[in-house]
C-alpha cells in the first residue's frame, strides 16, 4: 500500500545510514526503491530532497543535544564531528526503543558501550566518563527510592536494607574529579551514589576498597557478618576492631544520610 | 459516548491561556512563583511515566493547586507500528494516578517505525485509507487509556505526494472517524501555510470548530537566517502578531477554550513566559469579547 511505503522510505531517510547521500542524489529513486509506486513518486514537490533532509536533520539534533546535555564533558571530548557521526550510526545500528525521551542517553550509552571500549582512537576513559555523567539522571530519575525503612537495627545475621537508588558503580578512572578539560587519573575507583530523600539530589561518595568490598557484597544482599568476612578475606585485611570501627562509622555515616535503612 | 459527553463526565476543563510546565522553571512554580497568573498547566505525562525524583513530588504539589492537561510525544498515533502496550499501561497507570486531566492528547504523525523512537513529529499521507487506520489506532488508545483522546495537527516541511485528500480534509476525516476531539495548533496552521503557500483561514474554515477542544499557540524560526524560505516550529520564539490573530479567529467562533502557550526551545525566565502569556491572554480575551459581543446580538 503507497502510504506504507511512503511511510517506510521516510523513516529509512531518517535512519539509514547511506540515506543523505542516496536521497541528494536521486530522491524519487530513494522513494521507488522503498516501495513507493511511480505515480505517487511523480507527485513529490521539487524540493523533495532538501525537505526530507531536514527532517533528518531534525531527528538527529534532537537526540544529539539531549545526549551533550546529559553528558556534557564526554560530548565535548568526542567534539561536534564525531558525536554526529555517532549519533548517526546509533540510529542506524540500534536507535532509542523506550517511548521516554530522556531514557535515549542511556540506550545510546548501552550501544556505544562495546564500540568505544575497542576504538583505540578514543581516549581509554571516556566510556567509563560517560557512564559516570550518565549516573546522575539515572540516579536521579530512578523509579525507586524513599522506601520506608524496616524500623529493625542492623543484626550480623541479617541483609541490609538499602534506599532503592543506591548502587556501586566501579571504574578504572578517577572520573568523578574529571574536569571540563583535565583527563582524569588511571585509579580504580568505587562511587556510591544514591539520591537524598529530602532535596532529591544525587550524592556521590568516593569509597575505599574495603567499603566498596562491602558494599558490593551487602548490595547482592549478603548478611552482614558474611558480607564483611568476605569483603576482609577479598582484601586480604584481618577482621579486626580497627576494620570493625571504619565500618561502623560508614554506616553511621549512610544511615544519617538516609541511604541506609537499617536491616531487611 | 460522544468525545463531548466523554470530557463532560471528567474533570472540569479549563479555559484561559495556559503554560507548558517545563523542568527549567518546574521547582519555580513549585514554589508558587506563578500561582494566581496561569489557568492551568499542560504536562507531557511521557516526561514523568515511570521516573522518580524530584519531578514527579513536584507536579503532584503544582498539581493540588492548578488544573493540569496532558499532552503526549511519543504514541505515534499514524506508526505501522503495532500501539506500544507496555507503555499504554504505564501512561494510563500515571493518569489515573496522578492526573485529574479531562482528556489526553497526541500529535497526528509518525514517531517511531520498526522498533526504532525518533522521538519527532513525522508526517502521515493524507490518503482515505491512512485516516482509517490512524482513526482506528486513536479510537483504541482512547479506551485503553479510558479517557478522550485529542489529536493535534502538525507542522510539515514535505507534503507526502500528490494525495487524494489536503491536510485539512485528513484531519476532518480521522476527528469524525475517531469519533475524537482536536487540539488545534494554529501555530502550524501558521508554519504550513506560509511554507506551503496556502492561506490559513481557509485551512481554519474547513475544520468543524465544535470538534475543537483545545488549542496550541507558539513562536517558530526560519531553517536558514539568510535564505528565509522556511519557517520550523520550533516552539523557541514569541508568537508573532499573524499567529495571534489565527487564534482569535477560532475563540471568535467558539468562545472559551484552554489555550496553551508553548515554550519548548530557547526557554526565557518565567517571569518573561508568564508576561508573554499576559500579552497572548489579551488578544484570548479581546476575541473572547467580540465571541460573547456575537452571542448576544444573535439573541
Amino acid at each position: 500500500m503507497s502510504e506504507e511505503a511512503l511511510i517506510r522510505a521516510f523513516a529509512a531517510s531518517v535512519i539509514e545510514l547511506d540515506a543523505p547521500a542516496a536521497v541528494k542524489a536521486d530522491v524519487r529513486e530513494f522513494f521507488a526503491r522503498h516501495g513507493v509506486p511511480p505515480e505517487v513518486v511523480a507527485g513529490l514537490p521539487e524540493a523533495a530532497a532538501e525537505r526530507l533532509a531536514i527532517y533528518r536533520t531534525m531527528v538527529h539534533s534532537r537526540l544529539r543535544a539531549a545526549v551533550a546535555e546529559f553528558l556534557p564533558k564526554t560530548a565535548a571530548r568526542l567534539g561536534r564531528p564525531r558525536l554526529r557521526q555517532q549519533i548517526e550510526r546509533f540510529v542506524a545500528e540500534a536507535a532509542p526503543k523506550a517511548p521516554y525521551f530522556w531514557r535515549l542517553t542511556g540506550e545510546f550509552l548501552n550501544w556505544a558501550g562495546p564500540r568505544w571500549t575497542e576504538d583505540a582512537t578514543l581516549p581509554d576513559y571516556l566510556l567509563d566518563l560517560a557512564r559516570h555523567e550518565w549516573s546522575d539522571a539515572e540516579v536521579g530519575n530512578d523509579p525507586a527510592g524513599g522506601e520506608a525503612a524496616s524500623g529493625k537495627p542492623l543484626a550480623l545475621d541479617q541483609p541490609v536494607q538499602f534506599d532503592g537508588t543506591v548502587r556501586l558503580h566501579r571504574y578504572a578512572w578517577a572520573v568523578h574529579r574529571a574536569t571540563e578539560t583535565e583527563a582524569p587519573e588511571a585509579e580504580a575507583t568505587a562511587l556510591l551514589l544514591y539520591r537524598d530523600r529530602k532535596d532529591h539530589q544525587v550524592k556521590v561518595l568516593e569509597l575505599t576498597p574495603r567499603a566498596a568490598a562491602v558494599t558490593t557484597r551487602l548490595l547482592a544482599r549478603e548478611p552482614l557478618q558474611a558480607a564483611l568476612m568476605e569483603a576482609c578475606a577479598e582484601l586480604g585485611t584481618p577482621l579486626d576492631d580497627e576494620f570493625l570501627a571504619a565500618m561502623a562509622g560508614y554506616f553511621a555515616d549512610l544511615a544519617e544520610r538516609g541511604a541506609l535503612l537499617g536491616a531487611a | 459516548m460522544s468525545f463531548r459527553a466523554g470530557i463532560a463526565a471528567r474533570a472540569a476543563v479549563p479555559t484561559g491561556v495556559g503554560l507548558g510546565l517545563r523542568s527549567t522553571f518546574l521547582a519555580e512554580v513549585d514554589r508558587g512563583a506563578a500561582d494566581g497568573r496561569v489557568p492551568f498547566w499542560e504536562i507531557s505525562p511521557d516526561n514523568y511515566v515511570a521516573r522518580g525524583g524530584s519531578r514527579p513530588v513536584r507536579l503532584a504539589r503544582v498539581a493540588e493547586r492548578f488544573p493540569i492537561l496532558s499532552h503526549g510525544l511519543s504514541l505515534s498515533l499514524g506508526g505501522l507500528d503495532p500501539l506500544d502496550g507496555e507503555f499504554l499501561q504505564g501512561l494510563r497507570g500515571f493518569l489515573d494516578a496522578s492526573l485529574p486531566a479531562p482528556w489526553h492528547s497526541d500529535h497526528l504523525c509518525f514517531s517511531a517505525h520498526d522498533g526504532k523512537m525518533l522521538h519527532d513529529l513525522l508526517p502521515l499521507p493524507w490518503t482515505t485509507a491512512s485516516a482509517k487506520r490512524v482513526a482506528a489506532r486513536v479510537r483504541e488508545v482512547s479506551e485503553r487509556l479510558g479517557r478522550p483522546m485529542l489529536v493535534e495537527n502538525i507542522s510539515y516541511y514535505l507534503p507526502l505526494g500528490s494525495t487524494p485528500l489536503d491536510e485539512a480534509a485528513f484531519v476532518v476525516e480521522v476527528l469524525e472517524r475517531a469519533d475524537c476531539g482536536l487540539l488545534l495548533d494554529v501555530n502550524n496552521v501558521f508554519v504550513n501555510a506560509t511554507n506551503h503557500g496556502f492561506d490559513a483561514l481557509e485551512w481554519l474554515a474547513k475544520i468543524p470548530l465544535d470538534r475543537v477542544v483545545q488549542l496550541h499557540i507558539a513562536g517558530h524560526e526560519f531553517w536558514d537566517d539568510e535564505r528565509q524560505d522556511l519557517i520550523i516550529d520550533t516552539h523557541g520564539a514569541p508568537v508573532r502578531s499573524e499567529v495571534d490573530a489565527l487564534l482569535a479567529w477560532v475563540v471568535e467562533r467558539t468562545g472559551a477554550l484552554p489555550v496553551l502557550l508553548e515554550r519548548d526551545e530557547n526557554i526565557p525566565p518565567l517571569a518573561e513566559l508568564l508576561a508573554e502569556r499576559d500579552r497572548v491572554d489579551s488578544v484570548y480575551q479581546a476575541a473572547l469579547a467580540r465571541h460573547a459581543a456575537a452571542q448576544g446580538g444573535a439573541a
